[in-house]
């Protein structure tokens, strides 16, 4: 897989983030999978957020093709938000740490 | 007699081409729906569990709904249901398209077929040449014997040719003819795929059935129902059904590879080093594709890429099967593989399945095949179509795993991917372990139609790698929607557009049919319908042990995920805890 990083959004992300965080923020990945990624135009972002909520208003300010996808800090319910491969959240609240990735994927695993 | 329905079904023998119209009580109707929860119960009003599934006696029923030719969504659907050749449990499997319409048009709720034609046949029924009063639609039987050894496209398209363009053809390939044990009914490039009931109806030497019929029933509220469907069909253009839409069910491959759950190797791992050559991805960047619907359909799933001179319709099923379980990344190797699978009939996860576990069997010297090696493309084309003539190895391989399995010995058994004899689909079990579950209790065996929990392991409910008793109760919750959807009968790639399920599948029922129906009825006639497959099977000789996962599951953890473990003891608590809950 071709990982492509989307400079440009990163270097403006992290001009939307107030001052002090930029301090003790995390950076970390955002991957994106299936409709996500087609919607993107990317696989792969880096970012800096303290949060998911953070990084979600980020994403819909930053890429046009995801404002429809997210309502302020949530993913709409056709989506979903995996943190490391491990565990799935949606609380706006959920913490972000370095180097954490976050997968943004489609809801519905049927096939 | 309610809206929505004729009220009887038609009976036919094959064996002389008699039918009959036998009426569908009310209650029968109102208690099962149509689809798999009318055809479940005609099979046991029929005696089937006991037949044979393979022998003249044994019903094949072909059930509609009563949303069938209504302008809902997705609502042109049949399902096919009998008792499997390659399971002897009950199986339920669907298609779509003008099949559905044209058989409810002629003048019946579902079609039983029961006897043995005296040679290769096509079943002929046309509304159009039966007595005013729709009592005796017309039938007939026609030689096939031109049409022996031909694929279902090409049946298809000769029969259409032949009788008019007016008429709707389900027909089996050679390997429905071969009785191969997983043969598909194959319908406008669809088939009703899994558990082999293109064998069911090769063995009543029918070739192909052509149906022509206009008759429509009735809705109860007309002007409510359009703008139901308007309502329903506008949110189908959603978000909600993007992924189906706009890449595909194909999409999930590397969705899967990246959460360690894509069976590679005959589930030897997780994850398959060569996934994004032949992901829908790097299939759009290299080929051509178009878009196709089922009639009366607004989503659109079907994601036809160029391969040489023809187009080959790709699901994640199919690639996962014919690919990455078979270890195989040549994107042109498994589009032919799985185009090939189509023309023969033959459902493509029992055929990667099976061919996966003989590679394995001749990578451990239990299988002197030398040529039958986990990577080549040419190897996997050859074997399909062994299978498809039962040639040689085909011949075994065409028996599905767990018949091979008990053939080959060494224990193959334990590394043989099935459940109750059906193959397991794309969800690696280890890594998605809600599915393990439905994979363990699933009447038709492994599967993940019947069966959604995979959902579930996709969301917040559960820890996916170490599911507790609590992911039970959700894992029926999914089984219990999919036997609503089955028999209303509804695509489940619309789930995601519900609000409110029960409420909303009731509005609909009570706008065709008159019913006052409600969302707790609907619930009750879901558990109704799971209750009548099991009662198929308990009488078929089921028994607690077919509840579970091969050894090769319960026993070795995923090479490069050792979170992803599940204990026989686990998993048989789980089940233990699923029959509680249920109350079985």
């Amino acid at each position: 897989m071709i990982l492509q990083h989307f400079w440009g959004a990163n270097l403006s992300l992290i001009s939307l983030v107030p001052c002090y965080h930029q301090f003790r923020v995390g950076r970390m990945h955002v991957e994106f999978l299936g409709v996500p990624r087609q919607r993107a135009g990317v696989s792969e972002i880096e970012v800096q957020a303290d949060t998911l909520g953070q990084l979600l208003g980020l994403l819909s300010a930053r890429i046009p093709s995801f404002s429809e996808l997210i309502t302020v800090d949530r993913l709409h319910s056709a989506l979903v938000a995996n943190l490391n491969g491990e565990r799935f959240i949606s609380d706006p609240q959920t913490p972000l740490r370095q180097n954490d990735s976050v997968l943004i994927l489609s809801a519905d695993a049927g096939g | 007699m309610p809206f929505g329905y004729h009220g009887s079904y038609l009976r036919i023998d094959v064996t002389g081409g008699g039918a009959e119209h036998v009426a569908l009580p009310e209650t029968v109707l109102r208690q099962f729906i149509g689809g798999s929860g009318l055809g479940v119960r005609l099979l046991l009003d029929e005696g089937a569990a006991h037949a044979e599934p393979l022998a003249p006696e044994a019903p094949l029923v072909f059930a509609f709904s009563p949303l069938v030719g209504s302008p809902l969504t997705t609502s042109a659907k049949f399902a096919v249901v009998s008792k499997s050749p390659l399971t002897e449990r009950i199986n339920d499997s669907l298609a779509s398209s003008g099949f559905a319409i044209a058989g409810k048009g002629c003048g019946c709720d579902a079609i039983v077929l029961v006897g043995r034609a005296p040679e290769l046949s096509v079943l002929i029924i046309d509304e159009a040449d039966s007595d005013a009063g729709g009592q005796r639609t017309k039938v007939r039987l026609e030689s096939a014997a031109k049409y022996r050894g031909a694929t279902c496209r090409e049946t298809e398209a000769g029969l259409k040719a032949e009788l008019g363009a007016g008429y709707r053809v389900a027909s089996i390939g050679p390997a429905g003819e071969n009785s191969v044990r997983y043969a598909t009914i194959s319908h406008d490039g669809r088939h009703a795929g899994r558990g082999g009931s293109g064998a069911v109806l090769g063995s009543k030497n029918i070739k192909a059935i052509a149906l022509r019929g206009t008759q429509r029933t009735a809705w109860a509220h007309p002007t409510e129902l359009t703008a139901l469907s308007r309502s329903l069909s506008k949110r189908s253009f959603g978000p909600a059904t993007a992924k189906y839409r706009e890449l595909g069910t194909a999409t999930n491959l590397l969705t899967f590879n990246r959460f360690g759950a894509l069976p590679t190797r005959n589930f030897q791992s997780g994850t398959f080093e060569e996934a994004a050559n032949i992901s829908p991805e790097q299939l759009t960047a290299t080929r051509s594709k178009t878009r196709k619907s089922c009639m009366a359909c607004t989503i659109g799933c079907e994601h036809i890429y160029g391969n040489g001179k023809t187009g080959v319709r790709v699901e994640y099923e199919s690639l996962f099967a014919l690919g990455s379980l078979c270890g195989i990344g040549n994107s042109d190797a498994v589009l032919r593989a799985s185009e090939r699978c189509d023309e023969l009939g033959l459902d493509t996860i029992s055929t990667g399945g099976t061919i996966a576990f003989a590679m394995e069997c001749v990578e451990r010297g239990w299988l002197d095949e030398p040529w039958l090696r986990f990577g080549s493309g040419d190897a996997l084309l050859r074997a399909i179509d062994m299978i498809g003539a039962r040639e040689g190895l085909g011949n075994l391989l065409a028996e599905g795993s767990r018949r091979a399995a008990h053939k080959i010995g060494n224990n193959s058994i334990a590394i043989a991917p099935q459940v109750k004899g059906l193959e397991i689909p794309g969800y690696e079990p280890r890594a998605l372990q809600t599915m393990a579950l439905g994979f363990a209790v699933g009447a038709r065996g492994a599967d993940h139609n019947r069966s959604g929990a995979y959902e579930v392991d996709f969301s917040e409910k559960v820890d996916r790698r170490h599911v507790t008793l609590d992911a039970v109760r959700h894992a029926i919750d999914t089984e219990d929607r999919a036997a609503l959807m089955d028999s209303m009968i509804i695509c489940k790639f619309l789930r995601g557009v519900f609000t409110d399920f029960y409420s909303e599948t009731a509005e609909m029922l009570r706008n065709v049919t008159g019913w006052d129906v409600n969302a707790d009825e609907l619930r009750e006639t879901a558990k109704r319908i799971v209750s009548a497959k099991r009662q198929f099977n308990l009488l078929a000789g089921w028994t607690p042990a077919e509840d579970t996962l091969p050894d090769r599951i319960l026993s070795t953890p995923l090479p490069n995920d050792s979170e992803a473990t599940l204990s026989r003891e686990r998993l048989d608590g789980l089940v233990a805890e699923y029959h509680r809950q249920r109350g079985w």
